[in-house]
């Protein structure tokens, strides 16, 4: 699963460009997270399918005006900070952090979308956004 | 049947007391009940590892020539207090870094110090016919101070309630990060492995008990402020020696908007003197109710939303209102079964003995809310 940052401009934002690209292409485009408004915003999606449908959704999601950029942010404990309280979990959107019974944590690298609210979130500093 | 705190103690002498963590001891009551319970456990071994605000360390830093009289003092450009004579200093780990704010703290800078780093003293003096001196600035360790005790006016809470938020807006508070409409509870202590919860009657636990703190041995010297036995939360007041205390057990921490704070571990050993006590120890996470509290509203008394108990809190969701909310732990058990596990292999390898209080802590305490007077009364 690849994931994806579309920038929307004022104007594409009040069209159904998901859908329609979806339909088209059959990849499946889950939205992760994001804002829109009438003015424009922006969406993190992943997109499923084979290589070639993945190519396809995207060159059409362009073809709409609709700006993409991959996402090559990863998200990364430092063990050596971390005390294990598992607090980090509860403020993760996309539940990309499995929190284990001990409060010891596990980061599902396809879930995480990179908001960054986590490493704001831990009080030891422990959690860290690379970009690849 | 009962044991004496002699008794206890002669056989961690002679290496066969019996030593088990609270955790285990819920299984062995639950199982074959307090009785038998009492009869077969010597010493159970307790443990927390949390956020403790109302913690710090006073130093003596020994005097230069010619000598000062400090009025203020950085370390680390964290302000410390000066609560006395001329070179006594307290690090409060809620202070901030005049240049970094709460990102470096009170708590980041006695973990730096009980990690042996070097840290940066800047002074001001009061420049007397005693102490003529009127500044200062060097490098000193832990190694180079006279004295490094930690005194903690209050630690170990016996419980603490959870936190979720009602509101729309996202709130930072000492409970972390609450996101809007009940996006999470964030709760914290150890449960059934928390000190004061399995000696709630304070039947062992006193002035003079002797712990861990912080990686190394310490005592109670007393109730803890805000101490509130009525309502299940008792308070300890600690000292030890930060000289042999470990950085592994003593974590600064920023809270995002809200402040610095630290990290400690806490463990208390309970000597099972008879059934009660065996009873006590036997405590569950089910069997300590915690309230969810709405942060969302901006006063002292904030409403109750849910009761619930650590273990389903532990659960990893809890229902509030129809919603299936993330729950999270500020503390960590992990750290904390460590502790309980270390306090015992002291008691076993190292002849750790127990001490009896010189006076228990008190059975009632005093919380009331701070008096006010004439126009400012209202908020």
């Amino acid at each position: 699963m690849k994931k994806y940052k579309l920038a929307y401009s004022k104007g594409i934002a009040t069209e159904p460009v998901i859908s329609k690209v979806s339909i088209e292409t059959k990849a499946l485009i889950n939205i992760l997270s994001g804002s829109i408004t009438e003015r424009g915003g922006e969406l993190i999606v992943s997109i499923e399918g084979d290589d070639q449908q993945i190519r396809s959704a995207i060159s059409s999601i362009r073809g709409e005006r609709v700006e993409v950029q991959p996402i090559k942010k990863t998200l990364e404990l430092d063990q050596n900070r971390c005390v294990d309280c598992g607090y980090c979990g509860t403020v993760c959107p996309t539940s990309a952090i499995i929190v284990h019974a001990d409060g010891s944590i596990e980061i599902l690298d396809e879930g995480c979308v990179g908001c960054g609210l986590c490493v704001t979130a831990c009080p030891r500093r422990a959690l860290s956004i690379k970009e690849a | 049947m009962t044991k004496t705190y002699s008794e206890i103690n002669e056989k961690i002498k002679r290496g066969k007391a019996a030593v088990i963590t609270a955790d285990e001891m819920t299984s062995i009551v639950k199982e074959k009940g307090a009785t038998v319970a009492a009869e077969e456990v010597d010493v159970v071994t307790t443990g927390t590892f949390g956020c403790m605000c109302s913690s710090g360390v006073f130093i003596n830093l020994g005097h230069t020539d010619p000598p000062i009289k400090i009025r203020r003092a950085w370390l680390n450009d964290v302000e410390v207090s000066n609560p006395g004579a001329a070179v006594d200093l307290y690090i409060g780990a809620p202070q901030v870094s005049a240049s970094k704010g709460i990102e470096y703290g009170g708590g980041h800078l006695i973990e730096d110090l009980v990690s042996n780093k070097p840290i940066k003293l800047r002074a001001e003096g009061s420049g007397t016919d005693c102490y003529p001196r009127e500044s200062i600035e060097t490098t000193l360790t832990l190694k180079d101070l006279n004295q490094a005790i930690m005194v903690n006016p209050r630690n170990g809470y016996q419980r603490y309630h959870a936190a979720t938020n009602s509101s729309d807006l996202l709130l930072y508070t000492y409970m972390g990060m609450l996101l809007p409409q009940f996006g999470n509870v964030t709760y914290a202590g150890a449960g059934g492995l928390n000190p004061l919860s399995n000696d709630p009657f304070y039947q062992t636990i006193g002035i003079g008990t002797r712990i861990f703190l912080g990686g190394g041995p310490g005592y109670i010297i007393g109730e803890g402020t805000q101490h509130d036995p009525a309502n299940g939360m008792g308070t300890l007041m600690v000292r030890g020696d930060l000289k042999k205390m470990s950085p592994k057990y003593l974590r600064g921490a920023t809270f995002p908007r809200y402040g610095s704070t630290l990290y400690i571990g806490v463990g208390i050993p309970i000597p099972i003197l008879n059934a009660g006590i065996a009873r006590s120890t036997g405590v569950s996470d089910a069997e300590i109710p915690i309230d969810v509290l709405d942060y969302g509203v901006k006063r002292r008394d904030r409403p109750i939303v849910k009761s619930t108990n650590y273990e389903e809190l532990r659960e990893g969701t809890i229902g509030i209102q129809g919603k299936e909310v993330k729950t999270g732990c500020l503390s960590s058990l992990k750290i904390a079964r460590e502790i309980a596990q270390e306090l015992k292999r002291w008691i076993e390898e190292e002849g750790l003995l127990l001490t009896e209080p010189v006076e228990p802590l008190p059975k009632k305490g005093n919380f009331e809310p701070m008096r006010m007077g004439g126009t400012d009364e209202k908020i």
